[in-house]
This record gives C-alpha cells, sequence and structure tokens, in this order.
C-alpha cells in the first residue's frame, strides 16, 4: 500500500503534547500534586536471603506526624505473581533479594518518612544466598521458595531446584540431524542484568474516597492489571478501585507492573492510604529503583549448530539458563521467549532447546524491551557468526542459504504468508558499504538479524464518540507511550473521519471509563488499539453517513467525508457538514458512538489459515577496536526493518533509533554489578554506565515495503524489534575486525581487551 | 543539619575550628550532595561558595595562581591556563559533562582527594603547590606532601585549601593527558596518566620526564623509577615498551565495580606508552622507532 492512497497516514504530523514534554511542562507521573497528600516510603531488604524474625513499628509509629506504618501483617493474606503466584504486597517470613519490601510509611513529609523508616526494626535470621543461575539449581543450593512445585511440564529425569519455569523446543530429531552435519560449532555465551534505566521515576499516589472507594494514579503500562492488583492485595473489591494513568517518561517494560508483578508499588500506596485514611504519593529514588524494580535477566546460553558443507542448516541443540530473580515475575515469559529465539527465525529442520528459568537473590525479571529476545539473538547471530567462518563462508551468503521464505515455518511460527529477512540483509550490506568500503587496521563490520514473533495475546476495545462540531473523542487502554497514542490512533481516526488530527482527542487511560487492556506491552498497541479504533471509527462513520443520506437524497455508501464535510462521490457539491450532521444526531440518537474491537483469538484463527507476515530486521555496524586498551568505538550503524505499513514515518524512525541506542548500551557498557551477597554495586548513574551521546553513532533507520503484517493498514509492531539486533551486531564488528569472538556482555574495554589477549593478540 | 555560608575564609575557618569532623565543606556540590542523599547527612554543612575572589585564574611569580574556587569550565575558558598550561586544560576539558564544569570547582576535586580525580595527576607533574590556611596561619605545600589517601589531605578536617600555585613548564616542553573510562569524558576515569617532557638540544633524547598516575594508587602518584628509565634516552620501541610496564609495576590498583586492578594496569602500560610516544613525536618530530 502506498501512502498516496490517504491523507493523513504516512505523514510526520508532530507529537500531541511534544512541545510540553520539551519544555518541562508538568505532563508526567512525578509533577501530579493532589492536595493534602502525605509522603510514603518503603523500606527495604538489607538481606538478600534471610528470614524476617520479627518486625518491630512501635517507635516508628510513635513519630508525631507518621500516619501509617504497614507490613504483610496490615494486608489480606493473599500473594501476586504471574506464573508463580509466590509474593506478598510486603514480604512475609521471608526476604529473597536485597531490595524486597518488608515495611512502607506515609508521613507528613519527606523527612519524617526517612526517620520512620530508620526506626523500623526488623530482625532478620541471614539465610545462605545465592546470586548464581546455574549454581541455584544443584541439589546443593539454598531453596528459595518452600511452597513453589516445579513446573509441571519439566522433562522426566531432570534434576534441578528452584526452577520456576521450563520452556522446551523439539523440533524434527536434533540429534539425527547433528549427526548428519559436515560442521558443528558448540559455543556457550553470557548476558548481564540490565535495569531499564527510564529517565522519569516510577510514582503511586492513593486517594480513599468518601464512597469507600479507592483512586490510583500510576505512571505504569498496564492500568488495567494494576487495578486487578490493588483490588486483590488490599481485599477492595475490584468496582471499587479506580487507576488513573498520568503521563509516562520512558518504561522499556520497566512499568509494567501488574503485567509483570514486580514491585508492588501501586498496591503499597494502596495500603498506606486506607491506613492512613489519607491521600498518599510514592515517588522512587533512582538507586532505589534500580535495586528493587523489575529488570531485564541475565542469562547463559549454550548454543551448538550443525550444518552442511554448503552452508545449510541441519540441527541445532542447546540450553538457555534464565535468571527470574527472588520471585518468579515474567521470568517464564521472557526466558521461555529467549529459549524459542536461541532456536532460531532461519530454516532450520531439527531443534532441541531446554530452557530453564531459575529464582535467585536477585531483582525480579520484568519485560524489558523484547523480553528475552536482546540475549538470545547477542547468542544465536554471534553463532551464526562463527558457523560462517567456520565454513569459510561470507556471513551473508551464510545467512541467505538459509533465510526463511514463503510457506516455510519458524520457530513459533506455523506458516510465513512472507518473508523480508533476505531483503533486510541484502539492503544492510549495501548500506554498510560492506565489500566496498575500505577497512583500516582494528576496523571491522558486522552484521546481525532480528525477529520478534507476534503471536499470541489479548485482544481490546475503541470507542469513537462524536461531538457536535464533528471533532471526535477517542477511548482506548493503551497508555499514552508516546507512540500509538499520540500518533497512530489519531492518525487513523482522522483518516477514516475525514478529519484532521487536531480534531481527535485520545483520552488518557481511566479503568472507569476506558476499554480494558491487558497493558501497553509487546510491540502490540497499533495491533490491538489501532485494529479496534479503526473498526470503531468505521462505525462512527457509517452511522453519520446513515444519517447524513436522507438529507443528500443518496445512498450512505455513494457518501464520503472529506475535510469535515460529507459529501456525494464524485458530486462534492452536493454536501453537508460534518458538524451539523452530528449536532442534528443530538435529536435522534443523542450522539454518535462508534465501537470497535481488536479479536485476538479470530485475528490467530486466521494468521494459521493464510500464514502471518512477521517483521524482521538486519542491523550492520562499522567499529573500530582500540587493541591496547579494548575500547570500541561504532563508527557506523544501519538498521534495516520490515515494520509493514508506515503511519507515521518520524515516530518509526525514533522507536528504532532508540530501540537500538538501548541495545549499544549494554553491548558496549550497561551492566548491574552484585557482590556475592547480593548488593548492587553501581546503583546511581554515578556507577551505572548508560551511554552517553559521545559513544553512539548516528543510527541509519531504514524501512523496508510490501510485506503487510496484521495491524491496521497493515503495521507491525515496531516498539521492541530494534533492541534485538545490537548485541550480536556489535560483537561481530568486533570479530570481523580482531579475528576474536567476544562471548560474555558487555563489550566493555575491559572484557574486549581480555579476550584479545587470552587469543594472543 | 546546620548550614552556613561564611563570608570570609577566618569565618569559615573558625565553624571548621568550632564544628571539627562534625563539619562537611561545600562548594560546587558535585560530590557533597550525592553524599548527602545516599549516606548519612554530615551535622552541618559550610559553603564556602560566597566567599569573595577565591576563584582568580592569574599570572603570579613565574606560573599561575588558581583560586580553588574557580569552576573547572572557568579553567577550560581560561587563556592563560590553556596556552601556559596545556596539560591542566586537557584534563579540565575532559572533566565530565558541562553542566558538572560549570558547577564543579578545582578546589572541590582537589579536596576530594580522589585518586581518580582529573586534574590531581596533571598538578602532579606540574610540581604545583597547595596554599593550605589554618586558622592559626596558612603555609604551602606540594601537592605530593597534600595527598594523605584517598579523600584524605593534609588539610584533616581544620584547613582550607587557599590557592593553587602552578609553575610554568619549561619552555619547549610537551605534555597530554590521557583519561582511560569506559564513556570518555561523560564518565569517572579508570586510569589517568600525565605525561610532560623536554626534549634536550639537539632533540635526540628526553630530558626531565615527568609521569603522573591516577586511579592506580591510593593517592594520584608519580612514577619516579619509569621517569629515571626513560629521562635523558632517545625513545625507541623497546624502551616505550619497558617504560609501560615499568608505569604499571609503579601503581597499585584496586578491583572495583568499574574494573579489575588487572586491568587498570593494562592501561596503565598502554597510556604510558602512548603519553611517551606522543611528547616524543611533537619534541623530535620523529615517530618512535
Amino acid at each position: 500500500m502506498a501512502k498516496a492512497e490517504y491523507t493523513v497516514l504516512g505523514t510526520d504530523m508532530p507529537r500531541k503534547g511534544g512541545v510540553e514534554r520539551v519544555v518541562g511542562k508538568g505532563v508526567y507521573g512525578i509533577d501530579l500534586n493532589l492536595p493534602d497528600a502525605l509522603s510514603g516510603g518503603v523500606l527495604r531488604s538489607e538481606h538478600a536471603h534471610a528470614k524476617i524474625v520479627g518486625i518491630d513499628t512501635s517507635e516508628a509509629k510513635a513519630i508525631p506526624g507518621v500516619r501509617a506504618v504497614v507490613t504483610a501483617a496490615d494486608a489480606p493474606d493473599v500473594r501476586y505473581g504471574r506464573s508463580y503466584i509466590d509474593r506478598y504486597i510486603l514480604a512475609k517470613d521471608k526476604v529473597r533479594y536485597m531490595g524486597d519490601p518488608v515495611a512502607a510509611v506515609a508521613a507528613d513529609s519527606q523527612a519524617l518518612v526517612k526517620e520512620a523508616l530508620k526506626k523500623i526494626k526488623v530482625t532478620y535470621e541471614p539465610l545462605p544466598v545465592v546470586v548464581d543461575p546455574e549454581e541455584t539449581m544443584l541439589e546443593s543450593a539454598p531453596t528459595l521458595h518452600e511452597d513453589m512445585p516445579l513446573p509441571k511440564n519439566l522433562p522426566e529425569g531432570v534434576q534441578v531446584k528452584n526452577v520456576c519455569g521450563y520452556t522446551g523446543v523439539n523440533i524434527g530429531d536434533a540429534e539425527a540431524g547433528m549427526a548428519e552435519a559436515d560442521v558443528v560449532v558448540d559455543e556457550v555465551y553470557e548476558t548481564k542484568m540490565i535495569h531499564p534505566q527510564y529517565l522519569e521515576p516510577r510514582i503511586a499516589a492513593a486517594r480513599p474516597e468518601e464512597d469507600g472507594r479507592i483512586t490510583v494514579w500510576a505512571n505504569a503500562q498496564a492500568p488495567f492489571p494494576v487495578r486487578t492488583e490493588v483490588a486483590s492485595l488490599t481485599g477492595l473489591p475490584l468496582n471499587s478501585v479506580r487507576v488513573i494513568s498520568t503521563g509516562i517518561g520512558g518504561g522499556f517494560g520497566g512499568k509494567g507492573s501488574g503485567v509483570t508483578s514486580s514491585a508492588g508499588l501501586e498496591p503499597i500506596c494502596a495500603l498506606l492510604a486506607l491506613t492512613a485514611k489519607q491521600p498518599v504519593m510514592i515517588v522512587m529514588d533512582k538507586a532505589e529503583e534500580t535495586i528493587s524494580t523489575t529488570i531485564r535477566s541475565g542469562c547463559k546460553i549454550w548454543i551448538k549448530t550443525g550444518a552442511k558443507k554448503d552452508g545449510t542448516l541441519v540441527a541445532r541443540q542447546g540450553k538457555v539458563v534464565y535468571d527470574a530473580g527472588g520471585y518468579s515475575g515474567f521470568g517464564n515469559q521472557a526466558g521461555g521467549r529467549c529459549t524459542q529465539m536461541v532456536g532460531g527465525w532461519y530454516r532450520l529442520p531439527n531443534i532441541h532447546m531446554d530452557g530453564f528459568t531459575v529464582y535467585t537473590n536477585k531483582q525480579v525479571c520484568g519485560p524489558v524491551r523484547g523480553p528475552g529476545g536482546p540475549q538470545a539473538t547477542f547468542a544465536m547471530e554471534s553463532h551464526m557468526d562463527s558457523i560462517a567462518a567456520e565454513l569459510g563462508m561470507d556471513p551473508i551468503e551464510f545467512r541467505l542459504k538459509n533465510v526463511p521464505e514463503k510457506g516455510d515455518s519458524i520457530v513459533g511460527v506455523p506458516k510465513l504468508r512472507d518473508s523480508s529477512l533476505a531483503e533486510t540483509l541484502n539492503l544492510a550490506k549495501e548500506k554498510i558499504g560492506w565489500g566496498k568500503i575500505q577497512l583500516e587496521k582494528n576496523q571491522g563490520i558486522g552484521f546481525a538479524t532480528g525477529a520478534w514473533i507476534e503471536g499470541s495475546g489479548p485482544g481490546g476495545g475503541a470507542v469513537v464518540k462524536m461531538n457536535e462540531d464533528g471533532s471526535a473523542t477517542v477511548h482506548i487502554g493503551k497508555v499514552d507511550y508516546g507512540t500509538a497514542a499520540p500518533f497512530g490512533i489519531p492518525m487513523i481516526v482522522a483518516e477514516v473521519l475525514g478529519i484532521p488530527t487536531d480534531d481527535v482527542t485520545v483520552l488518557n487511560v481511566d479503568t472507569d471509563a476506558s476499554p480494558w487492556d491487558a497493558g501497553t506491552v509487546g510491540s502490540r498497541s497499533m495491533l490491538v488499539s489501532g485494529n479496534a479504533v479503526k473498526l470503531a471509527a468505521e462505525d462512527a462513520r457509517d452511522q453519520i453517513l446513515r444519517m447524513a443520506a436522507g438529507q443528500l437524497e443518496a445512498s450512505p455508501e455513494d457518501l464520503e467525508i472529506v475535510d469535515r464535510q460529507i459529501q456525494v462521490k464524485g458530486a462534492p457539491s452536493r454536501s453537508v457538514s460534518l458538524a451539523s450532521v452530528c449536532n442534528a444526531g443530538h435529536n435522534e440518537i443523542g450522539d454518535v458512538i462508534g465501537r470497535g474491537y481488536f479479536d485476538s483469538k479470530a485475528s490467530q484463527a486466521h494468521e494459521r489459515e493464510t500464514g502471518s507476515s512477521q517483521p524482521f530486521t538486519t542491523h550492520a555496524a562499522m567499529v573500530e577496536v582500540d587493541t591496547d586498551t579494548g575500547n570500541v568505538k561504532v563508527l557506523k550503524y544501519v538498521a534495516v526493518h520490515d515494520v509493514g505499513f508506515v503511519v507515521h514515518p518520524k515516530a518509526v524512525e525514533g522507536q528504532i533509533e532508540g530501540a537500538a541506542a538501548m541495545s549499544l548500551g549494554q553491548a558496549l557498557c550497561e551492566q548491574v554489578v552484585h557482590d556475592s551477597d547480593g548488593r548492587t554495586l553501581n546503583p546511581t548513574f554515578v556507577d551505572y554506565l548508560m551511554p552517553t551521546i559521545n559513544m553512539l553513532p548516528r543510527i541509519e533507520a531504514v524501512t523496508v515495503s510490501g510485506y503487510p503484517g496484521a495491524g491496521p493498514y497493515g503495521t507491525k509492531g515496531a516498539g521492541e524489534i530494534g533492541s534485538v539486533p545490537p548485541m550480536a551486531c556489535i560483537a561481530n564488528a568486533i570479530y570481523n575486525a580482531t579475528g576474536v569472538r567476544v562471548r560474555r556482555l558487555p563489550l566493555s574495554p575491559e572484557n574486549v581487551l581480555r579476550a584479545l589477549r587470552e587469543a594472543g593478540k | 543539619m546546620d548550614y552556613f555560608e561564611p563570608k570570609t575564609v577566618d569565618e569559615a575557618l573558625s565553624l571548621l575550628d568550632q564544628h571539627g569532623e562534625q563539619a562537611e565543606v561545600i562548594a560546587g556540590g558535585t560530590d557533597v550532595m550525592v553524599d548527602i542523599k545516599y549516606s548519612d547527612e554530615p551535622g552541618c554543612l559550610v559553603n564556602i561558595k560566597r566567599i569573595p575572589d577565591l576563584n582568580a585564574i592569574r599570572e603570579s611569580n613565574g606560573g599561575v595562581h588558581i583560586g580553588p574556587l574557580a569552576t573547572i569550565h572557568e579553567l577550560e575558558e581560561s587563556e592563560l591556563v590553556r596556552k601556559r598550561l596545556p596539560l591542566l586544560w586537557s584534563a579540565a576539558h575532559q572533566f565530565a559533562s558541562l553542566q558538572i564544569r560549570n558547577t564543579a570547582t578545582i578546589g572541590g576535586n582537589i579536596c576530594r582527594a580522589s585518586p581518580s580525580g582529573e586534574t590531581l595527576a596533571p598538578l602532579l607533574v606540574l610540581e604545583a603547590e597547595a596554599e593550605v590556611t589554618f586558622s592559626d596561619g596558612a603555609r604551602t605545600e606540594p601537592f605530593s606532601a597534600f595527598f594523605k589517601g584517598p579523600g584524605e589531605t593534609s588539610l584533616g578536617s581544620k584547613g582550607l585549601l587557599t590557592g593553587i600555585n602552578v609553575p610554568y613548564p619549561a619552555d619547549g616542553s610537551h605534555a597530554v593527558y590521557l583519561k582511560h573510562a569506559v564513556r570518555g569524558p561523560m564518565d569517572i576515569a579508570m586510569v589517568g596518566v600525565a605525561v610532560m617532557a623536554t626534549a634536550n638540544a639537539d632533540k635526540s633524547a628526553l630530558d626531565d620526564v615527568r609521569i603522573g598516575l591516577g586511579a592506580v594508587a591510593p593517592t594520584p602518584v608519580r612514577a619516579p623509577k619509569t621517569e629515571a628509565l626513560v629521562s635523558g634516552k632517545a625513545l625507541d620501541a623497546a624502551l616505550v615498551k619497558e617504560a609501560g610496564a615499568s608505569a604499571a609495576s609503579e601503581s597499585s590498583p584496586i578491583t572495583d565495580q568499574r574494573s579489575s586492578g588487572e586491568y587498570r594496569g593494562w592501561i596503565v602500560d598502554a597510556l604510558t606508552r602512548r603519553g611517551l610516544e606522543q611528547c616524543w613525536q611533537a619534541l623530535t618530530g620523529k615517530e618512535v622507532a
């Protein structure tokens, strides 16, 4: 579909609320100012693993101005979780990582909160700590959750402990396949924990209402799951809880509370407000976030692949050990996705993978941008280069030899409707200048492909309400995350209704009014809310045209809306204004309310039938390695993506650049460092190194077209996939520059120089 | 926590006398404010930022006098520093972000006495002197005596750094400051190496080679054995290699969350070699062969 077919779609309209964000207006959660709100704060465990023998809050409660001190004893005996229901609102009986919330305080000032938190006396009985995900599986390791069973799907005969998720991939016969290989490459890769480090801190605010309900404000990505969690953990009926989304200053999955069952911040705040009978607001400190909220897990990946001499892949075997942290969180989902993606997205007839997600005494796994994908791809795409090198093949030619085509199946996708992988590879090769650019000493070029399989997930609805001036008010369940809500949604409504985007207001999510939604996660905003809003806007348009038809003495099918005018197709002089029809509607049906929904089950069934079109990508990087210090400078970076139909080119470019930059951070410098006691050694931005602009190259984002996806007008999710290839891409470029393969992240100067010295270079 | 804003050095010193160990001196606040947030508050804060005339940068007795309240950005902007103390200028230029350089003071960088402080190794190599003042009087001392350990200086809890006197380097000398950090200037140095040298008359050998090492010992240090090894000699590849290894052996780096001690040693080696090569080339017009 060429964009010329559309009036609004495909243009670069300015972001709604963009200027306000740039000039520092109070648009974020942290700017919320509730009258008479108390300050809230959380006491966090100083032990990574310990029994709680007793908690004495009497001294803290006695401080004048302290309005509430709560522990697990003040909440219903209910746990939360996603795959495993393994966590209390505040730690009860045991703490399982340093940062685990133990008690909370609400007081008249932040200073009083700090003082009261110090006065809470917790008696701990320290237990042995396990931070290593392999060690935790051994019989000798301490047990983290006494009452959590091993996963039901664990293969027979596997002797493990502290495992809270298992994913197996079994395609063909990997052992037999491996026996037929001419070349077998067997490697081990390792990635480290990173924190998503959105710049706006997490907040929660709660206000008990006079009618017995409670209103909660959160800069969370998933207001409805937050509502569920608040209701269940405070013992309120669901309809007594109202969650309102505030503006969000970045989240990257880290603010996916409710979805991830992570830090429990909103329920804790609600419990404080209910106890104090006053509004309470908690603003998290950045260092507190780094040690306590959800993270992208580190993992260890064993990968072994067999290939024929001509480069044809024949079999893969592997294992993933994925660190969930102190609670299951999103570990099983992320670890499972990671395991599948180590299986790859190439033609590969025989695959066997075992993926274990394990408890350790560390921060809890969340759904950080492409959960599991960047880690899997670091291993899988580095490994592809290792195989190419073993075969003596060009890395691009080797990949092209194995790309899937129309009708093929890949892990997680039974049938492909088309495949853009080859086109992205060829374009990345051309754009980076592979084989053409003259490389100097210690310079190299690397490639890595990526996929982000659009699989199953919940549906969602949308409502388009017409106002009497012809403008539209839109309800969706996805929050304004800087993507669909300010760009795609108003553009679709404007396109369908023939009105300017300025006439479309997308409402903030309020669980009392908005359609239910599973959360602004998984690159699914356009797929779910975009499809729903398209149908809702079409429903509204059809109602309007039916009302206008009588006035214009034409049938509704012969009418169209152009520039706020309803006109007869081919005879634009026969027209009436959209406003007058909407206004007249007051006398008939009140107002025009269009409704639409994305039926996820039906969509999946359709895709199984016709095959699905998946987003694929290839990134290419040119680097220079300082072989004296191990420093890697990225000189050039190209990210070629198939994201289906592009609704807003600049927004897509921004998504790709942001996602690539985020993973370049993990590639080059980012990691959360722990000591053997489970203490985070680099909680602040002084020591937690995010990449600064002087480290990052210009990222050239390129999109290919012609592979429409399941989203409205053929879009595909664009938010996460850009974070999938960069780590492998840089590792491959380092290999090309130096001949040395670095299998452990980050590709920091020290790790690179160590690898170079070990290789005798 | 009490807060004081003395208007004179005397007033500040009497506050320090009165409050002793309880008092924390603050100027730019780029370190102190972070400490207050993440560790226990000091008994009181003595903000010396309002004391007038402590931020001068001027020529004085064959060198440059720098007031301790001069910001890093003021050093970077000073023509005098740029022309006459290019080594110090280079360290100031590689000092964090512009926002930090606008706020942080050279006195704060020095008195913090962090081994990784950006200006410290250059001051050692420039053989600068500290003007230290106590309530019973002032004295000057070389920075080699001033730094006692991480966070410890000869000021103790009752002295103030009131001036920094930097003699002009010898005519025709060349110096480089090489910083190694993951994010370059936007990061705390894992290793900083300052190298300064002159050439002999016929440019056949280096004279008066000085090497300062930052972040690889409890205080910033000179590398005297390495300096002696290369002074008076023509540089060749073998000597450069030997000098790198020698400087590494003169350092005693620790392992922390930023890097291992072993790696820091490798970097001292690499940056010393690089610094010597750059000086040799600038002074003789020849590459190290």
